[in-house]
Protein backbone atom coordinates (compact mmCIF):
# COMPACT_ATOMS: atom_id res chain seq x y z
CA UNK A 1 0.00 0.00 0.00
CA UNK A 2 1.14 3.22 -0.68
CA UNK A 3 2.02 6.09 1.38
CA UNK A 4 -1.14 8.62 2.12
CA UNK A 5 0.41 11.38 0.59
CA UNK A 6 1.64 14.88 2.18
CA UNK A 7 -0.78 17.79 1.56
CA UNK A 8 0.70 21.27 0.63
CA UNK A 9 -1.33 22.85 3.22
CA UNK A 10 0.20 20.39 5.87
CA UNK A 11 3.56 20.89 4.68
CA UNK A 12 3.22 24.52 4.43
CA UNK A 13 1.92 24.94 8.03
CA UNK A 14 5.33 23.00 9.27
CA UNK A 15 7.52 25.07 7.59
CA UNK A 16 6.17 28.47 8.42
CA UNK A 17 5.92 27.10 11.97
CA UNK A 18 9.79 26.10 12.22
CA UNK A 19 10.24 29.42 10.56
CA UNK A 20 8.85 31.29 13.55
CA UNK A 21 10.22 28.85 16.07
CA UNK A 22 7.18 26.92 16.47
CA UNK A 23 6.36 23.07 15.74
CA UNK A 24 3.32 21.58 15.80
CA UNK A 25 3.53 19.36 18.59
CA UNK A 26 4.64 22.36 20.89
CA UNK A 27 8.20 21.43 21.31
CA UNK A 28 11.18 24.38 20.91
CA UNK A 29 13.49 23.48 18.10
CA UNK A 30 16.07 21.62 20.13
CA UNK A 31 13.78 19.83 21.95
CA UNK A 32 13.65 16.12 22.16
CA UNK A 33 10.48 14.03 22.60
CA UNK A 34 10.03 11.75 25.68
CA UNK A 35 12.30 8.65 25.54
CA UNK A 36 11.54 5.40 27.69
CA UNK A 37 13.84 2.70 27.39
CA UNK A 38 12.99 -0.62 29.41
CA UNK A 39 14.34 -3.91 28.77
CA UNK A 40 12.51 -7.53 28.73
CA UNK A 41 13.25 -10.50 30.76
CA UNK A 42 15.85 -12.32 28.42
CA UNK A 43 19.26 -10.63 28.08
CA UNK A 44 20.16 -8.60 25.77
CA UNK A 45 16.25 -7.20 24.81
CA UNK A 46 15.58 -3.78 24.70
CA UNK A 47 12.39 -1.31 23.62
CA UNK A 48 12.58 2.29 23.11
CA UNK A 49 9.85 4.78 22.96
CA UNK A 50 10.82 8.08 21.52
CA UNK A 51 7.65 9.89 21.50
CA UNK A 52 5.23 7.67 19.86
CA UNK A 53 7.84 6.19 17.52
CA UNK A 54 8.72 2.37 18.97
CA UNK A 55 11.83 0.16 18.22
CA UNK A 56 12.44 -3.03 19.57
CA UNK A 57 15.83 -4.51 19.43
CA UNK A 58 17.35 -8.37 20.33
CA UNK A 59 20.87 -9.47 20.59
CA UNK A 60 21.98 -13.21 20.17
CA UNK A 61 25.52 -14.81 20.05
CA UNK A 62 26.62 -18.01 18.34
CA UNK A 63 30.30 -19.12 17.48
CA UNK A 64 31.04 -18.99 13.39
CA UNK A 65 34.30 -19.05 11.85
CA UNK A 66 35.66 -15.88 11.94
CA UNK A 67 36.93 -13.59 9.09
CA UNK A 68 40.26 -14.74 7.17
CA UNK A 69 41.23 -10.75 7.02
CA UNK A 70 40.04 -10.42 10.75
CA UNK A 71 40.91 -13.78 12.40
CA UNK A 72 41.46 -12.57 15.99
CA UNK A 73 38.07 -11.10 16.30
CA UNK A 74 34.56 -11.62 16.95
CA UNK A 75 31.83 -10.75 14.24
CA UNK A 76 29.13 -7.84 14.82
CA UNK A 77 25.78 -7.87 12.92
CA UNK A 78 23.19 -5.75 12.54
CA UNK A 79 19.54 -6.31 10.84
CA UNK A 80 16.85 -4.00 10.70
CA UNK A 81 13.61 -5.64 10.20
CA UNK A 82 10.41 -3.23 9.13
CA UNK A 83 7.21 -4.51 8.79
CA UNK A 84 3.42 -3.26 7.77
CA UNK A 85 3.44 -2.92 11.82
CA UNK A 86 5.08 0.03 11.84
CA UNK A 87 3.31 1.56 8.94
CA UNK A 88 0.93 0.76 6.37
CA UNK A 89 3.28 1.11 3.16
CA UNK A 90 5.91 -0.70 4.90
CA UNK A 91 6.45 -4.01 3.29
CA UNK A 92 7.81 -7.30 5.60
CA UNK A 93 10.50 -9.15 4.26
CA UNK A 94 11.63 -6.15 1.94
CA UNK A 95 13.51 -3.04 3.23
CA UNK A 96 12.68 0.22 1.02
CA UNK A 97 15.13 3.12 0.61
CA UNK A 98 14.29 4.22 3.89
CA UNK A 99 14.80 0.97 5.40
CA UNK A 100 18.26 0.72 4.08
CA UNK A 101 18.96 4.13 5.13
CA UNK A 102 18.29 3.26 8.95
CA UNK A 103 20.17 0.02 8.49
CA UNK A 104 23.05 1.71 6.91
CA UNK A 105 23.18 4.63 9.59
CA UNK A 106 22.84 2.36 12.72
CA UNK A 107 25.58 -0.04 11.16
CA UNK A 108 28.32 3.29 10.68
CA UNK A 109 26.97 4.58 14.18
CA UNK A 110 27.62 1.23 16.09
CA UNK A 111 30.70 -0.87 14.08
CA UNK A 112 32.27 1.76 12.34
CA UNK A 113 32.60 3.35 15.69
CA UNK A 114 33.87 0.41 16.98
CA UNK A 115 31.78 0.39 20.60
CA UNK A 116 32.14 -3.28 20.97
CA UNK A 117 35.48 -4.53 21.96
CA UNK A 118 35.71 -7.46 19.32
CA UNK A 119 39.05 -8.94 20.00
CA UNK A 120 37.48 -9.89 23.38
CA UNK A 121 34.98 -11.96 21.23
CA UNK A 122 37.78 -14.54 19.39
CA UNK A 123 37.80 -17.77 20.95
CA UNK A 124 40.14 -19.34 19.21
CA UNK A 125 42.24 -17.34 16.77
CA UNK A 126 41.67 -18.82 12.62
CA UNK A 127 38.79 -20.99 14.32
CA UNK A 128 35.82 -19.96 16.62
CA UNK A 129 34.61 -16.67 17.16
CA UNK A 130 31.42 -15.51 18.83
CA UNK A 131 29.03 -13.56 16.25
CA UNK A 132 27.26 -11.13 18.35
CA UNK A 133 23.84 -10.11 16.56
CA UNK A 134 21.15 -7.11 16.84
CA UNK A 135 17.53 -8.31 15.20
CA UNK A 136 16.08 -4.38 15.43
CA UNK A 137 12.22 -4.54 14.81
CA UNK A 138 10.66 -1.16 13.67
CA UNK A 139 7.24 -1.67 16.15
CA UNK A 140 5.73 2.06 15.19
CA UNK A 141 7.22 4.87 12.94
CA UNK A 142 6.14 8.37 13.99
CA UNK A 143 9.58 10.03 13.24
CA UNK A 144 13.15 9.77 13.48
CA UNK A 145 13.29 5.43 13.27
CA UNK A 146 17.62 6.48 12.86
CA UNK A 147 17.80 7.91 16.82
CA UNK A 148 15.49 5.57 17.87
CA UNK A 149 17.01 2.74 16.64
CA UNK A 150 20.57 3.41 17.55
CA UNK A 151 19.43 3.96 20.69
CA UNK A 152 17.39 0.56 21.41
CA UNK A 153 20.81 -1.33 19.56
CA UNK A 154 22.95 0.19 22.05
CA UNK A 155 20.67 -0.66 25.03
CA UNK A 156 20.19 -4.24 24.03
CA UNK A 157 24.00 -4.67 23.30
CA UNK A 158 24.87 -2.76 26.72
CA UNK A 159 21.88 -5.10 28.48
CA UNK A 160 23.13 -8.50 26.92
CA UNK A 161 25.33 -10.99 28.51
CA UNK A 162 27.14 -14.43 26.16
CA UNK A 163 27.54 -17.40 27.76
CA UNK A 164 30.67 -17.68 29.41
CA UNK A 165 33.47 -19.57 27.70
CA UNK A 166 36.68 -21.87 28.98
CA UNK A 167 39.97 -23.01 27.29
CA UNK A 168 41.21 -26.49 28.11
CA UNK A 169 43.98 -26.59 25.64
CA UNK A 170 42.34 -26.82 22.55
CA UNK A 171 39.32 -27.59 23.78
CA UNK A 172 36.63 -25.09 24.14
CA UNK A 173 33.93 -25.26 26.77
CA UNK A 174 30.68 -23.52 26.09
CA UNK A 175 29.27 -22.98 29.58
CA UNK A 176 25.32 -23.48 30.03
CA UNK A 177 24.01 -20.56 31.39
CA UNK A 178 22.60 -22.28 34.78
CA UNK A 179 25.84 -23.58 35.15
CA UNK A 180 28.00 -20.64 34.86
CA UNK A 181 27.22 -17.02 34.91
CA UNK A 182 26.93 -14.90 31.55
CA UNK A 183 29.47 -12.41 30.82
CA UNK A 184 28.40 -8.85 29.29
CA UNK A 185 29.84 -7.53 26.53
CA UNK A 186 33.28 -5.21 26.30
CA UNK A 187 31.05 -1.57 25.35
CA UNK A 188 34.22 1.03 24.99
CA UNK A 189 31.73 3.69 24.69
CA UNK A 190 28.29 4.52 24.31
CA UNK A 191 28.11 6.39 20.42
CA UNK A 192 24.02 7.69 19.88
CA UNK A 193 22.86 9.01 16.84
CA UNK A 194 20.94 12.36 17.00
CA UNK A 195 19.05 13.59 13.58
CA UNK A 196 17.97 16.99 12.36
CA UNK A 197 15.36 17.81 9.64
CA UNK A 198 16.72 20.23 7.43
CA UNK A 199 14.79 23.55 6.50
CA UNK A 200 16.00 25.57 3.53
CA UNK A 201 15.71 28.82 5.22
CA UNK A 202 18.76 27.67 7.40
CA UNK A 203 16.68 25.56 10.69
CA UNK A 204 17.60 22.53 11.98
CA UNK A 205 15.00 20.83 14.33
CA UNK A 206 15.71 17.98 16.66
CA UNK A 207 14.29 14.75 16.96
CA UNK A 208 11.60 15.44 13.56
CA UNK A 209 8.04 13.74 13.83
CA UNK A 210 7.11 12.29 10.72
CA UNK A 211 5.32 15.41 9.55
CA UNK A 212 8.49 17.06 9.96
CA UNK A 213 10.59 14.73 8.22
CA UNK A 214 8.45 14.39 5.15
CA UNK A 215 8.08 18.24 5.45
CA UNK A 216 11.72 19.26 5.65
CA UNK A 217 13.92 19.58 2.81
CA UNK A 218 16.68 16.88 4.21
CA UNK A 219 18.47 15.31 6.84
CA UNK A 220 21.54 15.78 9.08
CA UNK A 221 22.42 12.95 11.17
CA UNK A 222 25.28 13.12 13.72
CA UNK A 223 27.01 10.36 15.60
CA UNK A 224 27.96 10.91 19.46
CA UNK A 225 29.23 9.20 22.64
CA UNK A 226 29.26 10.57 26.21
CA UNK A 227 32.36 12.50 25.86
CA UNK A 228 31.42 14.61 23.08
CA UNK A 229 33.27 12.35 20.28
CA UNK A 230 31.62 12.91 16.72
CA UNK A 231 31.45 9.63 15.22
CA UNK A 232 29.45 9.20 12.58
CA UNK A 233 28.00 12.67 10.20
CA UNK A 234 25.20 12.63 7.22
CA UNK A 235 23.83 14.56 5.83
CA UNK A 236 21.44 14.23 2.67
CA UNK A 237 18.20 15.44 0.74
CA UNK A 238 17.85 16.85 -2.73
CA UNK A 239 19.22 20.21 -2.75
CA UNK A 240 19.74 21.40 0.38
CA UNK A 241 22.12 23.84 1.30
CA UNK A 242 23.26 24.06 5.25
CA UNK A 243 26.10 26.48 6.68
CA UNK A 244 28.91 25.12 8.67
CA UNK A 245 28.04 27.57 11.42
CA UNK A 246 24.60 25.57 11.24
CA UNK A 247 26.82 22.32 11.65
CA UNK A 248 28.63 23.43 14.49
CA UNK A 249 25.80 24.32 16.37
CA UNK A 250 23.59 21.51 15.38
CA UNK A 251 26.93 19.85 16.74
CA UNK A 252 27.08 21.57 20.41
CA UNK A 253 23.33 20.85 20.42
CA UNK A 254 24.16 17.33 19.93
CA UNK A 255 26.43 16.53 22.11
CA UNK A 256 24.79 17.87 25.34
CA UNK A 257 21.86 15.92 24.57
CA UNK A 258 24.17 12.75 23.48
CA UNK A 259 25.66 13.25 27.31
CA UNK A 260 22.31 13.49 29.21
CA UNK A 261 20.91 10.41 26.84
CA UNK A 262 23.62 7.82 27.54
CA UNK A 263 23.06 9.15 31.04
CA UNK A 264 19.89 8.11 30.57
CA UNK A 265 20.46 4.67 29.22
CA UNK A 266 22.92 3.90 31.66
CA UNK A 267 20.47 4.77 34.70
CA UNK A 268 17.85 2.53 32.77
CA UNK A 269 20.68 -0.39 33.26
CA UNK A 270 20.86 -0.25 36.66
CA UNK A 271 17.36 0.18 37.33
CA UNK A 272 16.95 -3.10 35.84
CA UNK A 273 19.67 -4.53 37.17
CA UNK A 274 18.56 -3.46 40.89
CA UNK A 275 15.01 -5.14 39.49
CA UNK A 276 16.76 -8.41 38.73
CA UNK A 277 18.69 -8.42 41.72
CA UNK A 278 15.59 -7.73 44.21
CA UNK A 279 13.83 -10.60 42.09
CA UNK B 1 -3.13 -42.02 32.93
CA UNK B 2 -3.51 -38.95 35.20
CA UNK B 3 -4.64 -35.80 33.87
CA UNK B 4 -3.78 -32.34 35.83
CA UNK B 5 -5.93 -30.24 35.57
CA UNK B 6 -4.18 -27.15 35.25
CA UNK B 7 -5.13 -23.83 34.78
CA UNK B 8 -3.80 -21.45 31.67
CA UNK B 9 -1.26 -18.99 32.86
CA UNK B 10 -2.10 -15.35 33.90
CA UNK B 11 -3.28 -12.75 30.74
CA UNK B 12 -2.44 -9.37 30.35
CA UNK B 13 -2.83 -7.06 27.66
CA UNK B 14 -2.83 -3.50 26.74
CA UNK B 15 -4.85 -2.39 23.46
CA UNK B 16 -4.33 0.58 20.92
CA UNK B 17 -0.20 0.73 21.85
CA UNK B 18 0.87 1.75 18.48
CA UNK B 19 -0.49 4.93 17.62
CA UNK B 20 -0.10 4.55 13.56
CA UNK B 21 -2.38 0.94 12.97
CA UNK B 22 -6.01 0.88 13.18
CA UNK B 23 -6.21 -2.02 15.80
CA UNK B 24 -2.98 -3.15 17.93
CA UNK B 25 -2.43 -5.04 21.45
CA UNK B 26 0.46 -5.82 23.40
CA UNK B 27 -0.76 -9.32 24.91
CA UNK B 28 1.12 -11.57 27.12
CA UNK B 29 0.19 -15.37 28.43
CA UNK B 30 2.58 -15.93 31.48
CA UNK B 31 5.85 -15.30 29.96
CA UNK B 32 4.51 -15.44 26.78
CA UNK B 33 4.66 -11.67 25.14
CA UNK B 34 3.53 -11.12 21.69
CA UNK B 35 2.40 -7.88 19.89
CA UNK B 36 -0.49 -7.91 16.90
CA UNK B 37 -1.04 -4.88 14.76
CA UNK B 38 -4.17 -4.62 12.00
CA UNK B 39 -4.53 -2.57 9.08
CA UNK B 40 -7.66 -2.27 7.16
CA UNK B 41 -9.14 -2.29 5.07
CA UNK B 42 -6.29 -1.09 2.66
CA UNK B 43 -6.08 -1.02 -0.91
CA UNK B 44 -5.07 -4.31 -1.77
CA UNK B 45 -2.41 -5.18 -4.97
CA UNK B 46 -3.71 -6.03 -7.88
CA UNK B 47 -2.44 -8.96 -7.72
CA UNK B 48 -3.70 -10.10 -4.94
CA UNK B 49 -7.14 -8.31 -4.86
CA UNK B 50 -10.05 -10.78 -4.69
CA UNK B 51 -13.54 -9.25 -6.08
CA UNK B 52 -15.93 -10.64 -3.80
CA UNK B 53 -14.11 -10.51 -0.30
CA UNK B 54 -11.20 -9.00 1.30
CA UNK B 55 -7.39 -10.67 0.78
CA UNK B 56 -5.92 -11.33 4.29
CA UNK B 57 -2.25 -10.49 4.57
CA UNK B 58 -0.54 -12.22 8.03
CA UNK B 59 3.22 -11.93 9.03
CA UNK B 60 4.36 -13.78 12.03
CA UNK B 61 7.87 -12.25 12.49
CA UNK B 62 10.44 -13.73 15.21
CA UNK B 63 12.46 -12.15 17.69
CA UNK B 64 15.71 -13.40 16.42
CA UNK B 65 16.95 -14.06 13.05
CA UNK B 66 15.06 -14.49 9.62
CA UNK B 67 11.63 -16.14 9.37
CA UNK B 68 11.97 -19.61 7.78
CA UNK B 69 9.50 -22.65 7.61
CA UNK B 70 8.50 -22.55 10.87
CA UNK B 71 7.21 -18.69 11.00
CA UNK B 72 5.35 -19.45 7.35
CA UNK B 73 3.74 -22.37 8.91
CA UNK B 74 2.31 -20.51 11.71
CA UNK B 75 1.40 -17.99 9.26
CA UNK B 76 -0.90 -20.77 7.66
CA UNK B 77 -2.32 -21.65 10.63
CA UNK B 78 -3.59 -18.24 12.53
CA UNK B 79 -4.33 -16.92 8.51
CA UNK B 80 -6.74 -20.31 8.84
CA UNK B 81 -8.48 -19.12 12.12
CA UNK B 82 -8.82 -15.50 10.50
CA UNK B 83 -11.03 -16.23 7.51
CA UNK B 84 -12.98 -17.96 9.41
CA UNK B 85 -14.28 -15.21 12.24
CA UNK B 86 -13.52 -12.00 9.43
CA UNK B 87 -16.81 -10.94 7.95
CA UNK B 88 -14.34 -10.73 4.59
CA UNK B 89 -17.67 -10.86 2.37
CA UNK B 90 -18.05 -6.93 3.69
CA UNK B 91 -14.79 -4.93 2.36
CA UNK B 92 -14.35 -7.05 -1.33
CA UNK B 93 -11.13 -5.57 -3.58
CA UNK B 94 -9.73 -4.90 -0.25
CA UNK B 95 -7.04 -5.99 1.56
CA UNK B 96 -5.98 -6.48 5.49
CA UNK B 97 -2.99 -6.50 7.37
CA UNK B 98 -2.03 -8.34 10.02
CA UNK B 99 1.11 -8.17 11.69
CA UNK B 100 2.04 -11.02 14.59
CA UNK B 101 5.55 -9.94 16.39
CA UNK B 102 7.20 -12.27 19.06
CA UNK B 103 8.26 -10.10 21.91
CA UNK B 104 9.15 -13.01 24.15
CA UNK B 105 9.31 -16.73 23.99
CA UNK B 106 7.91 -18.36 26.92
CA UNK B 107 6.26 -21.26 25.40
CA UNK B 108 2.84 -21.34 23.60
CA UNK B 109 4.03 -18.93 21.04
CA UNK B 110 0.64 -20.17 18.13
CA UNK B 111 -2.18 -19.75 20.98
CA UNK B 112 -1.06 -16.64 22.15
CA UNK B 113 -0.37 -14.86 18.64
CA UNK B 114 -3.99 -16.43 17.77
CA UNK B 115 -5.24 -14.79 21.31
CA UNK B 116 -3.58 -11.46 20.25
CA UNK B 117 -4.69 -11.08 16.73
CA UNK B 118 -8.30 -11.80 17.77
CA UNK B 119 -8.06 -9.06 20.48
CA UNK B 120 -6.26 -6.52 17.54
CA UNK B 121 -9.05 -7.15 15.31
CA UNK B 122 -11.38 -6.02 18.43
CA UNK B 123 -9.47 -3.14 18.51
CA UNK B 124 -9.45 -2.02 14.95
CA UNK B 125 -13.20 -2.36 14.58
CA UNK B 126 -13.34 -4.99 11.67
CA UNK B 127 -16.33 -6.68 11.57
CA UNK B 128 -15.92 -10.53 12.80
CA UNK B 129 -17.98 -13.14 12.64
CA UNK B 130 -17.06 -14.52 16.61
CA UNK B 131 -14.02 -14.04 18.54
CA UNK B 132 -11.90 -16.80 19.00
CA UNK B 133 -9.37 -17.98 21.93
CA UNK B 134 -6.31 -20.70 20.99
CA UNK B 135 -5.03 -23.04 24.48
CA UNK B 136 -2.20 -25.04 24.06
CA UNK B 137 -1.96 -28.25 25.74
CA UNK B 138 0.81 -31.02 26.29
CA UNK B 139 0.81 -34.90 26.96
CA UNK B 140 4.32 -35.18 28.66
CA UNK B 141 5.85 -38.39 28.95
CA UNK B 142 3.65 -39.64 31.79
CA UNK B 143 0.56 -39.43 29.54
CA UNK B 144 -0.11 -36.36 31.70
CA UNK B 145 -2.09 -33.95 30.34
CA UNK B 146 -0.68 -30.34 30.79
CA UNK B 147 -2.66 -27.06 30.01
CA UNK B 148 -0.71 -23.83 28.76
CA UNK B 149 2.61 -25.55 29.42
CA UNK B 150 5.70 -22.72 30.09
CA UNK B 151 8.89 -22.80 27.86
CA UNK B 152 10.48 -25.55 30.81
CA UNK B 153 7.94 -28.02 30.35
CA UNK B 154 8.43 -28.16 26.92
CA UNK B 155 11.83 -28.42 26.49
CA UNK B 156 11.81 -31.15 29.42
CA UNK B 157 10.33 -33.69 26.38
CA UNK B 158 6.51 -34.34 25.49
CA UNK B 159 4.66 -37.20 23.83
CA UNK B 160 2.34 -34.72 21.71
CA UNK B 161 1.43 -31.27 21.85
CA UNK B 162 -1.83 -29.20 20.77
CA UNK B 163 -3.46 -26.21 19.82
CA UNK B 164 -7.38 -26.33 19.80
CA UNK B 165 -8.57 -22.90 19.00
CA UNK B 166 -12.78 -22.21 19.62
CA UNK B 167 -15.53 -19.82 18.53
CA UNK B 168 -16.92 -17.85 20.96
CA UNK B 169 -20.48 -18.75 20.03
CA UNK B 170 -20.87 -22.17 20.64
CA UNK B 171 -17.61 -22.89 21.69
CA UNK B 172 -17.07 -24.95 18.29
CA UNK B 173 -13.54 -26.62 17.34
CA UNK B 174 -11.85 -23.92 14.56
CA UNK B 175 -8.58 -25.17 14.60
CA UNK B 176 -6.26 -28.09 15.60
CA UNK B 177 -2.76 -28.59 15.32
CA UNK B 178 -1.11 -31.70 16.49
CA UNK B 179 2.54 -32.53 16.98
CA UNK B 180 2.97 -36.20 18.51
CA UNK B 181 1.48 -39.56 18.52
CA UNK B 182 -1.34 -39.91 21.19
CA UNK B 183 -4.34 -42.61 21.53
CA UNK B 184 -7.72 -41.40 20.55
CA UNK B 185 -9.04 -41.06 24.15
CA UNK B 186 -6.33 -39.02 25.22
CA UNK B 187 -6.86 -36.59 22.32
CA UNK B 188 -10.55 -36.07 22.92
CA UNK B 189 -9.51 -35.54 26.98
CA UNK B 190 -6.95 -33.19 25.74
CA UNK B 191 -9.71 -31.19 23.54
CA UNK B 192 -12.59 -31.02 26.14
CA UNK B 193 -10.06 -29.43 28.56
CA UNK B 194 -8.90 -26.95 26.43
CA UNK B 195 -12.83 -26.13 25.46
CA UNK B 196 -13.13 -25.51 29.02
CA UNK B 197 -10.50 -23.29 29.62
CA UNK B 198 -10.95 -21.14 26.51
CA UNK B 199 -13.70 -19.73 28.68
CA UNK B 200 -11.70 -17.91 30.74
CA UNK B 201 -9.95 -16.36 27.99
CA UNK B 202 -13.22 -15.69 26.27
CA UNK B 203 -14.20 -13.89 29.86
CA UNK B 204 -10.44 -11.80 29.39
CA UNK B 205 -11.54 -10.46 26.29
CA UNK B 206 -14.84 -9.20 27.85
CA UNK B 207 -13.08 -7.55 30.67
CA UNK B 208 -10.08 -5.89 28.00
CA UNK B 209 -13.21 -4.33 26.02
CA UNK B 210 -14.96 -3.32 28.96
CA UNK B 211 -11.88 -1.93 30.58
CA UNK B 212 -11.14 -0.08 27.39
CA UNK B 213 -14.25 1.79 26.61
CA UNK B 214 -14.51 2.83 30.69
CA UNK B 215 -11.34 4.54 30.38
CA UNK B 216 -12.17 6.06 26.95
CA UNK B 217 -15.77 7.56 28.45
CA UNK B 218 -13.70 8.45 31.41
Amino acid sequence: MKETPLSICEKQTVIQGVKEGQRVDGRSLSEQRKTCITFGTEWGCCQVLLGNTRVMAQVSCSVQVPKSSRANEGMLFINVEMSTMAAEHFEAGRLGQQGIEVNRLVERCIKDSRCIDLESLCILVEEQAWEVRVDIHILNHEGNLIDAATLAALGALCHFKRPDVTLDGRDVIIHQLDERDPVPLTILHHPLTLSFALFNQGICVLDPTNLEERSADGKLVMGLNAYRELCTLQISGDGVFIHKEAVISCANVAASRAVQMVEMLKKSLADDAAERYSA
Amino acid sequence: METEENSIRALKCEQSVLSRADGSVMFSQGNTVVMASVYGPLEAKIQKELSDRMYIELNYKPKTGMPGVAERGKEKLIKTTCNHIILTNLHPRTAVCITVQEMQDGGTLLAASINAVCLALLDSGLPLQCLVAAVTCLVDKKDRIILDPCISTVKEGYKAMFTFAFDSQKYNLILSHCEGQVPYQLFQKAMVLCQKASHVIFDFYRQAVLRKFSNELL
